[in-house]
Formats: C-alpha cells, structure tokens, sequence
C-alpha cells in the first residue's frame, strides 16, 4: 500500500549561497545550499566536529554555538540566516590560542561534569553565553538559562561548575577568551 | 592456581563466587602472560576516540601491556567509555597494581582477543540466585566463562566491567610488577622479595633505582609468578582516590572522538530512512531517479533488515544533502506482520496473562509456593496488586552511527559500541568476510544504556561500504528512525500477593510478572535459539530479600513481537518498581511506617538493612519537613550492589517534584569514589526520566514517538539535588553504572503517595486531577 510522505519537501531545494564564514576566528569560505543548518556547515564543511547532533529540531542543545555571544541551536538554524559578518563561536575555539582553557573549561574540570560527554560542548557552549549575558546567574537563573538536554544526569555538576564562577568576573562580553 | 591473602579475605567476605572465578582464570592468565601475545592489526589505519598512537612503541608486556621506552604504559582499552568513568577506573586499578603512576598510563584501541572476553558479563546470566553458591550454579557460571572467551565475547554491559576486572587485568598487572621486580632482582642478586616497583621505578634494598622501562628487554624471559600478590590495601595509592577522570579534558574542548566525528579521506555520508512499521521493509522507491539526481548525492540503496525494519540509505556528501534526499524519497513498504500491533493492547493483554498465565517458567519457589492459587479464606492474601510499565527507548544523546570502509580487503568499522566482538563477527557475516579481515576500532560513545550491545548499526554501515568498495561510509540515523528503530526496554505487567502476620512480618509471598523476554530475542538475533528461563525477566524479583516462608516468584512470557532490548538494568528497572511500590503497601496495610516495615522483613544487619538505615540516617528520616513535602524510600540490589533511596518529594500545580535524592550505595570496594557519586547522579537522572515521562506507544506497528519533542526527558531544572553515602565494604567490586535506577520510581511513588494518598502503580507516574 503506498502511503503519502509526511516528510517531503514541499518547495524546490534552497539555492546555494557563497558566503564567508568567521569561526574561532578564521574565515571561511562557504558553498551550501542556503537551507543547510549551520551544524551541518560546521562538521562536514568546516571540518569542526565539536559541536554535536542531538535531535535536528533544537530540542536538546547538543549543536549549541555562539554567535556574536548569543546561544544559537545550530542544527536548525539555516546557513542562509547567518548574517554577513557575524563572529561564531564554537567549542573548539574556547580555548586561547595557547591552549589555555576558558574559564568554563576550568570549572567544568574542576567539578568534574562530563559523562558520555556528547552533550557537554553545547552544554558550555550555554553556560559561557549565560555568564556573559548574566555574570552573576542566580540558581533560579541557571535553571531557566539551560535547557540543554543531558541523558547522563550531569546536571548537578553543570549547576555546580556555573555556580563557581557566578560573580568570579571570569567571564563577560569583553573576556578575553570570548 | 593462584592462592593469596587477598583471595582468601575474598572468600571469608562471603562473596565466594568472585573467588572462584579468580581461581579458575588466574591459572591460563598466568601461563598465557608468559607467551607475549601481539596484537594483529587489520591494517595501520588509526584508531578513534582512544590515544592510540604508534602501536610499535615499546615492547609488548602480555596481551594487556606495553611498555614505551619512555615510562609510557600502553593499556590495551577493550572496555567502551560511555560515560560511566571506566576508562579512569580500569586505569586506576592497573596503575595500582602495577606500581606505576596513573599519569604514566595511556589506553590504546585493542583487536579483539579471547584475552578480553567480559567472562563475568555472561556468567552472570546464569539463572541461580546470585547466593548460590553450589555445584550445579557455580560450574554453569564457570561454563559460561569458558564460553565467554570462545565467543570472544568483548562487550561492555550488565556492569561487570570492574567485576571482571578485579579477576583478569588486576591479575596480569599485579604478576607483571612481580616479573618486573624480579627482573630487577636478578640483576641486583638481591631476594626477589626485598625489590618494589613504586610509581615505575624499581627500587632495592640498597638504595638502588631503575626505571620499570629498562627492564622490559629483559623480563621477557622471566617466568610468570606462581603466587600472585596483590597490592596492600593499606597502602593503596590510587584505589579510593578521585583523581580527575582521564577522558574529560577532550570532552570539554570538544576533541573527544565519537563515532560521527570519525573523518577518514573521501569519506561520504549515508543517512537511514527504516520502514515506520516494525519489522518491515522497502518494496519499493518509485523516485529514485529524481533522487539520484540531486545535489551532493551518490547513490540510494535499499537495506534489507538488519535491524528492526529495512529501509533506505541515501549516500551522499554530507549529512544535511543525505538527509533532504531521505525525507524526499517516495517509498512504498511492505509493512510486514506488525500492522496490527497496539502498544495499549499489549499492556492489557499482559495484565490478563497475570490471572491466565500460562506460566513459562517458575524462578523460585519455598514453602507453600501454591498458596495464592488456593482460594481458601485462610490463605487469602492481606494485599494482592497489579503494576504495569511501559515500552521505552534508550535516547541516548548521540544517534545510531558508524564508519565502515572496505579498504584494501580489509573492513574496518569505527563505532561506539559496545559489544566489539559480537560486532566483529556481525559485520564479518554482512561482509562475506572472515573475522579476521575485520577491524572494529571503538570510539567514545555518546551514551550506551544497553543500546550499543546491538550491532545493528554497523551490520548496516558494513553493508554500505561493501556496495562502495575503497569509500569510508559514515551511516548516521537521524533522531527520528533511532526512536523508532529501537531494540525497546519491554512493557511489562505483575502481580504481587503476600500475607502479612499480625507483627508485620511478612509470611506469604507470590510475585508474578509478564513480559516478553529481551534474553530470547537477543539469541534469536545471534542466530541461536531463545528457549528457557531468562531470568533478566524477573531479576530482582526471584531474588528478592524479603523473607517469606511461603513464596513462589514467577513468570509469564508473552513476545508479541515488539524489538526488544537491553535496557539500563534490564529486569531490575521494572521489578524495583513493582517490589518496592508494594512493600510501602504491605506497610500501609500492616499500619506501619514503612522504613520500620522493611527493616522488619529484611534479613537483619544484611546489607539493604544497613544500606537503607544509613539513607534514612543522612536523610534525616522522620524529622520534620518543609510543608508540602514527604519522603519515600526503597532499596533495591542489582548487579551485586544494593543502593537505599530517600527521596523528598511535593506536588506542585499538579506536578510532581523531586527536590532531593539520598542514595546510600553498597557496591563492594571502591576503586574510584567520585564516579560512584557520578553515576549515582546518572541513574537518579536517568530513572526519573522514566519515572515521570518514559513511554512509547505503538499504533498499528509504528512507534508514534519520534524524538524529543515527544519522549521528553528530564532537564537540569527538575533535577533535584543528589547526595550519596558509600557504604564501606570488603568485598569486591560490583556493579555501579546500572544501580542506582532501579529503586527510583518506586521510591518517587512512595512520596507522592504519602503526600497525595494517590497510589500510583504504572509508569510513567501520572497523578489524577
């Protein structure tokens, strides 16, 4: 019995668009459809394999990046909305250039938070840009800054890593790292 | 046979089962460290996800070891990393016994090797009460460690991996630091016994100091120990300590390998679409042509059932062009005989199975086992319950996935599994290869839960690879197809009877469960045949530690064909709920407050006596709460382990809250006390995800659930605060990744029934407006 697709696509596949991409720093040369998620530009094109997918529907937050600070689920946020100049951040480009960790980085050593650990780079991703948006986030505020879907439980521990750094100034809009 | 102090400690520990194994294993391990075994390699491609480096550094130990010329101690890692700190605690163990430093040792990707069979994992599926000791129950245990290392069975589950450890790493390392010292001792002529390997260096008695490396020429020809002596407990250095995990430095910079990170040259991305229905498969794409045609693909192939259902995979260069072309293909299936399933049937056909059986198989029986069929006034029970649960997915945050390249007649697959030898001799079949032409290499793996023990997921990238000989394939299944393709934690019905005495002891107990039965079907799927007690069905249950004189533990096998699959503590994460939910009614109906109840009816100063005083003890059991709030406990063993719960519970708008979870914890020594706490967490997070919201539902053969949206899981904002009491122990090792679910649900619905008078007795907890 055949059965209509649910899924298909109504519309013509979106146009390609050539465009340069600021990530971590380093510019990009991009080709992509313009439909294509960010997520998908950064791990097949780019080659950045930090940020994860989790559930295509920004639903979990595994894809989290910043761009220009603010949190952005990557996976369903398409190449075409990615303004000219915009400045993306990845997991991969928290570190100095030295390697020295952010920040976050350190506090989530210190508390000790990864499990499986293929949720975690969102997981910071969003707690970097709660701290610079808040840098004193109160626990009310962790609670509802982080949506990010974990299945290991480390959620205590990501309370615990923020919390350690709430009111430290370690990290805001004008840290060096950011 | 290798007869020690520690052994012996074992043995009057009660634990007995752990010594014999050590005994019938130490004897081949230490003949076969003497023959240095070499690990072949399929190819040099290198390996993911673990720092496996140059495989020719150094100088090969045994099976387990090598050793670089630079202090650096390569362990071969056959267990998977999926979260539960095995890596640092493996690590721990052999640097322990070893006597090198924990930052000296670095895990390499092994092959598979009969060295490295989980013994332990098959052992204790053997259906004897994990107290029987006897004849029959340990030689069926230490048959099925013998079968373990034919099989090549290397799989991480049933969480035995430090279990299994303590038996077989843990004897390699401590006799390797023995040949090392008297290596050392040799040359010194000095008595072996006056030379110490300490943090890799070899020091005796006269102030001399050699590091362990420079003697690794030569300890090849210095025979295995006959005694093996293991480290002082008293002196531990690593064991019981908390160094930070060895694997989370690349997790929060995002350089952590997972299978979907594997980038290998020309590789091409291949995205699944499964038939909805259950167990069916393509007829046919009438749109192939047009699909081919797109952008960025290569190729559309059509995938017989290699897993739950067949399906289509797109190939194509990256995921979002594969992905497009998936959805836009017009498929028309053959639905298979699944068609007219309803998950909601099931259920109900389950609860009737409880009243008119047949029963398949009878776990145990004491006493009077037949007192709750005798309908005489006499032997009617004080309380008689049903409970239900249902299906569910594992969700696990990282998709089905793997890499799989047919490379010069060799098939190498990267994966995050979790059952590399079983995986191997899959995807030989798929390939039409011979075992020894596959690799499987292991990558991080974004969460397990007992999905990964499947190998589906590779048996298909394998396929794929075969039709684009010289093409790495990565398959990725999108969130959609790996909740509707999964191997389901089973739906599952019981009825528990008892009689209590007029002092609240319990006399009379009859525990029924229907289900089907993820064991059988497991064998089916290995090609054999699935017949005969399992009894992952009822554990927990026909093992129960309440103690009646009259009891029969049952079961009630009903396959109505649903895929069905490990699931994080199998039996245990139903038969917690059932037991313990129906312990707080005995003590409800015995007019008794229900930790005094359990204390009363469990065996006195056993282990979930003391497990459950201490939970209650740092819970503050009975003292007075915040208003609006109430505690409900259970305690439940599992794995080995026993864990006690205290959770502090309210309902607020109609919702159920969890503000904090006492668990107290009895899992034998521990090597590493911070990821106790971890996975203590990881459990608590992980049942309450079930307990409050896990259901799938099935229509007419097709999962309706499709991914988060819809399968909701606990976020940080619900979850409540954890605090975890380690009971001290003398035994050895046992499970901890799996523990800590089991008693959750119950333990929530105790609260919300002390606090509601609502009882709530089927899963996911819904409370009546």
């Amino acid at each position: 019995m055949k059965r209509l697709n649910p899924y298909k696509p109504t519309q013509q596949q979106a146009q390609d668009i050539f465009m340069q991409l600021k990530v971590n720093g380093r510019n990009y040369e991009i080709g992509s459809s313009g439909d294509t998620p960010l997520l998908w530009v950064l791990r097949d094109e780019i080659g950045l394999t930090g940020s994860k997918y989790g559930c295509g529907v920004g639903a979990c937050g595994a894809c989290t990046v910043l761009i220009n600070d603010t949190p952005v689920r990557s996976c369903s946020y398409p190449l075409s909305a990615v303004a000219s100049g915009a400045v993306i951040k990845t997991i991969e480009g928290l570190a100095s250039e030295s390697g020295e960790l952010h920040p976050v980085q350190k506090a989530w050593l210190s508390a000790q938070v990864p499990q499986c650990g293929y949720c975690q780079s969102g997981m910071i991703m969003a707690a970097v840009a709660l701290l610079k948006n808040n840098p004193k986030p109160s626990q009310q505020d962790i609670e509802q800054g982080i949506s990010n879907i974990c299945r290991c439980g480390t959620y205590p521990r990501v309370v615990q890593a923020i919390e350690a750094l709430a009111g430290s100034g370690l990290v805001s809009k004008g840290e060096n790292h950011g | 046979m290798v007869k020690t102090p520690e052994t012996a400690m074992l043995k009057n520990s009660g634990r007995r089962r752990f010594v014999l194994g050590s005994v019938l294993m130490s004897g081949a391990w230490v003949t076969g460290i003497a023959n240095a075994a070499v690990l072949k390699r399929a190819t040099s491609a290198p390996a993911f996800g673990l720092q496996d480096k140059d495989v020719n550094a150094g100088m090969r130990v045994n099976v387990w070891l090598r050793i670089s010329p630079d202090g650096t101690v390569w362990l071969a890692m056959p267990r998977a990393e999926m979260g539960q700190g095995i890596h640092t605690a493996m690590s721990m163990l052999v640097a322990e016994e070893l006597g090198c430093t924990l930052e000296a040792i670095r895990l390499e990707d092994p092959d598979i090797e009969k060295a490295f069979a989980n013994q332990t994992a098959l052992a204790e599926t053997v259906p004897f009460l994990p107290s029987d000791e006897g004849f029959v129950a340990n030689t069926a245990r230490s048959v099925m460690r013998s079968m373990a290392r034919l099989l090549e069975f290397q799989l991480t589950g049933g969480s035995t991996t430090m279990a299994d450890a303590w038996v077989s790493v843990r004897i390699v390392a401590a006799a390797t630091r023995m040949r090392l010292e008297a290596t050392a001792a040799a040359r010194w002529n000095v008595p072996a016994q006056q030379v110490r390997l300490v943090d890799g260096m070899v020091q005796g008695p006269d102030g001399q100091r050699l590091a362990m490396q420079a003697l690794v020429p030569d300890v090849m020809h210095t025979p295995s120990p006959k005694n093996v002596r293991f480290a002082d407990p008293a002196r531990y250095r690593y064991i019981g300590s908390n160094p930070p995990r060895v694997d989370l430095k690349s997790k929060v910079t995002g350089s952590a390998v997972f299978g979907s990170d594997v980038r290998l040259p020309g590789q091409v991305t291949a995205v699944a679409r499964f038939c909805p229905t259950l167990g069916g498969t393509v007829r046919q794409v009438s749109n192939l042509a047009e699909l081919k045609a797109r952008p960025g693909v290569i190729d559309v192939v059509t995938l017989p059932a290699l897993g739950t259902s067949g399906g289509i995979a797109v190939v194509a260069q990256g995921y979002w062009a594969a992905y497009q072309a998936s959805l836009a293909a017009d498929i028309e299936w053959n639905e298979g005989r699944m068609v007219n399933l309803n998950s909601a049937r099931v259920l109900n056909n389950l609860t009737e199975s409880l009243e008119s059986g047949p029963v398949h198989w009878t776990y145990r029986k004491q006493g009077d086992s037949h007192w709750a069929q005798d309908n005489t006034a006499e032997n009617k029970p004080s309380v008689s319950q049903r409970y239900a649960v249902p299906y569910l997915a594992h969700a696990t945050m990282e998709p089905m996935n793997a890499t799989a390249w047919l490379n010069n007649g060799a098939m190498e697959v990267w994966a995050p599994t979790q059952a590399p030898g079983p995986a191997r001799n899959r995807c030989a079949q798929v390939a039409g290869m011979s075992a020894n032409d596959v690799r499987i290499h292991t990558t991080y793996l974004g969460g397990g839960f007992g999905r990964r023990v499947e190998t589906d997921f590779l048996a298909q990238a394998v396929y794929l690879a075969r039709l684009l000989p010289g093409r790495p394939v990565q398959l990725i299944w999108p969130r959609e197809q790996d909740m509707q393709q999964d191997y389901y934690r089973p739906a599952a019905a019981a009825r528990l009877s008892a009689k209590v005495s007029k002092t609240g002891k319990i006399t009379h107990w009859a525990h029924r469960t229907a289900s089907g039965s993820v064991g059988h079907q497991v064998y089916v799927r290995s090609g054999l045949i699935g017949a005969g007690p399992d009894k992952g069905t009822v554990e927990g249950g026909y093992d129960t530690p309440y103690t009646a004189n009259h009891l029969r533990v049952d079961h009630v096998l009903k396959d109505d064909g649903v895929p069905l699959g490990y699931w994080r503590s199998v039996g245990h994460s139903y038969q917690g709920f059932f037991i313990e939910s129906f312990i707080d009614e005995l003590a409800h109906e015995a007019a008794q407050d229900p930790y005094l109840f359990r204390m009363n009816n469990l065996p006195e100063n056993g282990r979930h006596a003391k497990a459950l005083k201490a939970a209650c003890e740092k819970a503050g059991y009975g003292k007075p709460l915040p208003a609006g709030r109430a505690q409900g406990l259970a305690v439940h063993e599992s794995f080995g382990s026993v864990v006690a719960q205290v959770l502090e519970v309210s309902v607020e708008q109609g919702k159920i809250k969890v503000h904090k979870v006492v668990c107290a914890v009895d899992c034998g020594l521990v090597i590493h006390p911070d990821g106790v706490k971890q996975q203590m967490e990881s459990g608590v997070a992980f049942a309450m995800s079930a307990a409050l919201y896990g259901q799938i539902d099935i229509e007419n053969g097709r999962v309706k659930q499709g991914n988060f949206t819809d399968y909701p899981v606990l976020k940080l904002a619900e979850m409540p605060k954890v605090e975890v009491v380690v009971m001290p122990s003398g035994n050895a090792p046992s499970g901890v990744g799996e523990i800590a679910v089991p008693p959750l649900a119950a333990a929530l619905a105790n609260g919300v029934f002390k606090l509601t008078g609502q009882r709530l007795r089927s899963l996911p907890l819904r409370l009546k407006a």
